[in-house]
């Protein structure tokens, strides 16, 4: 006996991922925002981002998949990235907050570092994950010292903005990528045994 | 961000979305309903 294909399929899981990631803090039009860093997309408050394959802005080795599909797809480079690796994340931040001066078509205010919940469909890769559905979880607002380059903004007056996301927002006061790693690996093993 | 090669591909169905809710904004402007007005009970 065949069944009717119903068009849809049990869940592999029910937790979603939880994995690090960069953001650009930008001027929005009633405070700050967070931008990805190295694809044109705002963040919305209080709803999840979807990710689309803008197909043609293929970064993977390969050739661009041709096909429309679903974001994300194991055989394209498409989804929104998180890594489990808080050093690949700073190392990011690093750079995002050296380089940019504005996206978007808005001011970049500073950067921010944090963990993000992902779920739907999600391809798991050797350091990190692409997901179709993303929110940020807890974010860290990182002070104007850390990569080299004048903030408009406080650590504090972006983290007073970003709590309108509704997620634990933090002003970090490093000036190293070590300094972060450092104070993050310790409230991730404090929190661990708490 | 490079996160390397893909491994394997799987659904997440969070049983509530990890999306913080809207929080109502307070009118001042809205009227308070009155409390209910009680009817003596007979005894």
């Amino acid at each position: 006996m065949r069944l009717p294909d119903s068009g849809s399929r049990a869940p592999d899981y029910i937790d979603p991922v939880r994995g690090w990631r960069t953001w650009l803090v930008v001027q929005g039009h009633d405070g700050a925002r967070l931008a990805s860093v190295s694809f044109p997309a705002l963040w919305p408050r209080r709803r999840r981002l979807s990710a689309e394959c803008g197909r043609g802005f293929h970064t993977g080795a390969g050739p661009p998949l041709r096909v429309e599909h679903g974001a994300p797809s194991m055989d394209c480079s498409c989804g929104i990235y998180a890594t489990w690796n808080l050093e690949r994340a700073t190392q990011i931040a690093d750079c995002a907050t050296a380089r940019f001066r504005d996206c978007l078509g808005r001011a970049v205010l500073g950067a921010a570092l944090g963990e993000v919940s992902l779920w739907g469909t999600v391809v798991q890769c050797a350091h990190g994950w692409r997901a179709a559905f993303a929110y940020p979880a807890r974010i860290y607002v990182l002070a104007p010292s850390f990569g080299r380059r004048a903030q408009v903004a406080t650590g504090e007056e972006l983290a007073r903005d970003l709590a309108a996301y509704g997620v634990p927002v933090e002003a970090l006061e490093c000036a190293s990528t070590l300094e972060i790693r450092r104070v993050l690996g310790d409230e991730r093993r404090a929190d661990r045994a708490a | 961000m490079e996160i390397g090669s893909p491994e394997r591909q799987y659904e997440i169905e969070p049983l509530e979305e990890p999306v913080p809710r809207e929080e109502p904004a307070e009118d001042p402007t809205r009227e308070r309903e009155p409390a209910p007005t009680l009817e003596p009970v007979s005894s």
